[in-house]
């Protein structure tokens, strides 16, 4: 059909009909009726003058009002939840005196179920400024408001878990510790002279156990801890004085390895953050850089800080061993999982960090090569 | 013999630990008089009375508390006891050794003058020594 042929047929009749009837958006009663349903949005109007109250089709339907039922001020009492009748009188009152409401509140329907809804209220004038009435329109917002009531009790019930957990840990973790400290003195204290070869080798072996014991229980600890505080407070902290910081607690290995040192720090010098947090990455990275130096060559270690797609970022480089990422990439973050046969390697540091890192919101990533050097880079 | 403590004190409820810190300071002969209390109660019971008694010389020189006891606690032993607010204290050297590794048990210790320092369990041989030394010079 064609454009002409449609406009013959949709010529309007002889009789005049009103705009708003017409023209969908008029501003009328189309447009209102359509946002009532879609919000689900119900008005109300009290008119003090003419002693009269007012509820439109939505708020029949969301009171659940037979249709015969004419609402009065008297009765309104009646829509409310005993424990917010109060609150109810309160907002209504001041609205009356002039002062417009915005509120939640518990209501109950016609038949008796009660929910959460959403109120405004402004006070109506006349011409002369007084205030002959009060209307709003509310909403039920009970699906979301239950939700909500669901969460923060979910919250408070891990909440209280994670404190009981806690709590547990350091115990278990405290008591453990008492045994193995005595375990500790005592093979101190045992005379070995008079055991012989294979005796003293596997009497040894006490003394070891009882280290290692130690060690994972500080580890246990060190771990339990990171998790509590995750809800620390970030400040702004200067990279600077942080990596200065670091490098002094570590002069002398950093001397004896003969470490040369370059930064740059001018494009990202301050950053919220945890300050002990930051400290324990940045010595982590740098001492590992240290650790896992080439045998060839002087360690030199390049930290930096740059800024892109509107994140800051944390660079340690160095020209190290390097690290086969395609055999052990998977598991190098991971919790005692150690690449190289140095003593020192704990197996704990990498993990830690990335805990640590992520923790506060970011993310650590590593670039390497063996024989090479590797590049870790922090997403603060 | 002369020893470099005359008069210390271990406030413990681990037997064991008790018998081997024991063992370690005869070794060493590092103490002369070596006094042992089961929880803040009794030591407690015992400085108050030594102290109003003003009986100077039976206040240990070296005293190491541990935190977790019964009936009284290290904390509580040490809020009681500085409540009472004896001078002669000062000669006294607090340290807290315990197997806590709990870092706000070593803040908290801290905030306290008396003692001394926190010792992390197992305190070594060497730890011991030099601690009886260094508080009799």
């Amino acid at each position: 059909m064609e454009l002409r042929s449609i406009k013959k047929h949709l010529r309007p009749s002889q009789k005049r009909i009103p705009e708003e009837k017409v023209n969908p958006f008029a501003i009328g009663n189309f447009y209102y009726e359509e946002i009532s349903n879609l919000t689900q949005a119900g008005g109300w109007s009290v008119d003090f003058v003419n002693k009269k109250s007012y509820f439109d089709k939505q708020a029949r339907r969301i009171l659940k009002v037979p249709d015969t039922y004419i609402p009065t001020l008297s009765q309104s009492y009646l829509f409310y939840a005993e424990e917010h009748l109060q609150k109810a009188t309160d907002l209504f009152f001041t609205c009356a005196q002039g002062d417009s409401f915005s509120a939640e509140i518990k209501m109950v329907t016609y038949t008796k179920e009660v929910f959460w809804a959403k109120a405004h209220g402004k006070p109506v004038k006349n011409e002369k400024g007084e205030i002959i009435g009060i209307r709003g329109v509310f909403q039920s917002i009970d699906q979301e408001k239950k939700k909500e009531i669901q969460i923060e009790t979910s919250l408070d019930i891990i909440e209280g878990h994670n404190k009981r957990l806690y709590n547990f840990a350091h115990i278990v973790s405290h008591n453990l510790r008492s045994h193995v400290s005595n375990l500790q003195l005592t093979t101190a204290l045992f005379e070995t002279k008079n055991l012989n070869q294979d005796q003293k080798e596997l009497f040894d072996n006490f003394s070891k156990i009882a280290t290692n014991l130690d060690v994972t229980l500080k580890h246990l600890n060190e771990i339990v801890t990171l998790q509590t505080n995750v809800n620390k407070e970030k400040e702004i902290i200067n990279i600077e004085q942080v990596y200065k910081r670091v490098i002094d607690s570590i002069r002398q290995i950093s001397l004896q390895n003969k470490v040369v040192y370059y930064t740059e720090f001018s494009e990202v010098e301050e950053f919220p953050y945890v300050s002990a947090y930051l400290e324990s990455i940045l010595h982590n990275l740098i001492t590992n850089a240290i650790k896992y130096k080439h045998p060839d060559r002087d360690p030199e270690i390049n930290i930096f800080t740059y800024e892109e797609d509107n994140k800051s970022y944390l660079v340690v480089k160095d020209n190290g061993l390097g690290i086969d990422l395609e055999k052990h990439g998977s598991q190098l973050f991971q919790m005692y999982k150690t690449f190289h046969n140095n003593e020192d390697a704990t197996g704990l540091g990498l993990f830690l960090t990335k805990s640590q890192v992520e923790s506060l919101g970011g993310k650590i990533t590593v670039e390497s090569r063996v024989g090479k050097g590797s590049k870790f880079t922090v997403q603060l | 013999m002369k020893y470099p403590i005359e008069i210390a004190c271990i406030i413990d409820d681990d037997d064991m630990y008790v018998n081997l810190i024991t063992k370690v300071l005869d070794m060493k002969n590092l103490v002369k008089n070596l006094l042992i209390f089961k929880n803040g109660k009794e030591a407690l019971d015992y400085f108050v009375g030594a102290l109003k008694k003003l009986e100077e010389r039976k206040i240990p020189q070296v005293i190491l508390l541990d935190l977790n006891m019964p009936i009284m606690n290290g904390w509580q032993f040490l809020n009681s006891l500085s409540e009472y607010n004896f001078p002669e204290l000062k000669n006294a050297t607090l340290y807290i050794v315990s197997s806590s590794i709990n870092p706000s048990d070593i803040e908290r210790s801290k905030s306290i003058n008396l003692v001394k320092d926190f010792l992390i369990k197992p305190v070594t041989i060497d730890q011991l020594s030099e601690i009886f030394i260094d508080t009799s010079v």
